[in-house]
């Protein structure tokens, strides 16, 4: 087993603002592409499932699911960065992914990737390490 | 780097993610089959349905499966309800559509409406003396019972209503209101106009024009998804062995310094004492790569 090699604690605190930013953002688009589903689908649905009698609302849908996955595509990206940074795992990297595809999940991911990579931070070297003695 | 990859938890990871990759391959190619539907759904041209009773029912969609082909029906025209739809270019003419009231008997014995475009007249022959249009103009319709022949084709959505006999659309919810109900959700658009009478160009829809570039675009993002799969993977692998390689070159710098401090003790404490730090300070701007 390897020693652990010292973390860039600077770019990974740089990398996980951006990563707390990237949840809040995804986690409230989600619930918005989740209310405009449910207009959709459960208030104006049709008679079949996955069908709508509202034009303006499957407008709404067709128009917010592109610019959902595209915030869900950065939210990955930024992940990925973070993962980098904190040379975590891979099965850690699919968690960050997952958390972004569950309704309100992201939010509280968020909270604890905070707290793995705080542990993280302290428990292994960093760069900054000398500098601080 | 290659045995690292080929450790049991490497190859593990690799499975799993293959599958992921996997999986975004097939989605990629339901989007792609999506994005092609239109094409190889109508690639063979218009078919020829029959009777419209056996073919959609009377207030039922029209839909994308059924939209263009050729149905016919039996019946017959209601005389002077003919509504004119201008604003059209064809053939590089102000073209104006000619829309009849068709009546078709049903197996109950009722009769349903069928909004029958007969075909366009350059909107000169159907302007009147004062410079406005008049439905009274249009060519009259047939007299009697007569077989019809025509491509079915969607109701275009309405923007106005029905003025004087004129129409912005072919829309069924606004000829409802002029012709009274029931009556089919589609319109005919005849394949022979008796003169002067022109025959209407195929009507257009996102569907009918074939390629649907956002599934393309859908497709794009799956395989880019599993891609990401895959680079991840490697990224773990190629990470690991740097850090392992990293780690046997401090061991090797580490047993040197001893062997060479062993070797000259004295100058050894001389160099560490003035000179700079031996040991190369680690570059914080590659922390990813060591």
């Amino acid at each position: 087993m390897p020693a652990e090699r010292p973390l860039d604690e600077v770019a990974a605190r740089t990398s996980f603002a951006r990563f707390r930013v990237a949840s809040i953002v995804e986690g409230i688009a989600l619930l918005v592409l989740v209310a405009i589903m449910i207009m959709r689908y459960l208030v104006f649905g049709g008679d079949g499932a996955f069908t709508s009698t509202s034009d303006t609302w499957t407008q709404i849908s067709k128009t917010w699911s592109p610019i959902h996955g595209l915030i869900y595509m950065v939210y990955v990206v930024l992940g990925f960065d973070l993962w980098l940074k904190m040379r975590w795992r891979l099965p850690r990297m699919l968690l960050l992914m997952f958390f972004g595809v569950v309704p309100v999940l992201s939010f509280f991911g968020e909270r604890w990737t905070h707290q793995k990579m705080e542990s993280d931070l302290a428990r292994r070297p960093t760069l900054q390490d000398e500098e601080r003695v | 780097m290659l045995r690292v990859a080929l450790r049991p938890r490497f190859l593990g990871m690799l499975a799993l993610m293959v599958v992921a990759t996997l999986v975004c391959g097939l989605l990629a190619g339901w989007q792609w089959d999506r994005a092609h539907r239109a094409i190889s759904d109508k690639a063979d041209g218009p078919q020829q349905l029959g009777e419209i009773q056996d073919v959609v029912g009377v207030g039922d969609a029209v839909t994308n499966e059924i939209v263009g082909d050729v149905v016919t029906a039996e019946g017959r025209f209601q005389p002077g309800r003919q509504i004119l739809v201008p604003g059209r270019e064809i053939d590089g003419e102000d073209a104006v559509i000619v829309v009849a009231s068709f009546l078709v008997e049903l197996e109950d014995g009722t009769e349903a409406r069928l909004p029958v475009a007969r075909g366009w007249v350059p909107a000169a022959e159907v302007t009147g003396t004062d410079g406005t249009l008049d439905a009274d103009l249009a060519p009259p319709v047939p007299e009697g019972t007569v077989a019809v022949s025509g491509r079915l084709e969607a109701s275009e959505s309405a923007s106005g209503g029905i003025a004087d006999g004129v129409a912005r659309e072919i829309a069924t919810p606004l000829l409802v209101n002029e012709w009274g109900s029931p009556m089919y959700a589609g319109y005919l658009a005849l394949d022979e106009a008796g003169a002067p009478l022109h025959v209407l160009p195929a009507a257009e829809s996102e569907f009918s024009r074939g390629l649907n570039w956002q599934n393309i675009g859908y497709s794009f993002q799956w395989v880019m998804f599993g891609g990401f799969f895959l680079y991840l993977w490697w990224r773990s692998v190629r990470s690991t062995y740097l850090d392992e390689a990293a780690d046997r070159r401090e061991e090797l710098e580490r047993l040197l310094e001893e062997a060479d401090d062993s070797a000259h003790g004295d100058r050894a404490l001389t160099v560490s004492g003035t000179g700079p730090a031996p040991r190369p300070i680690p570059d914080p701007t590659s922390d990813k790569d060591v």
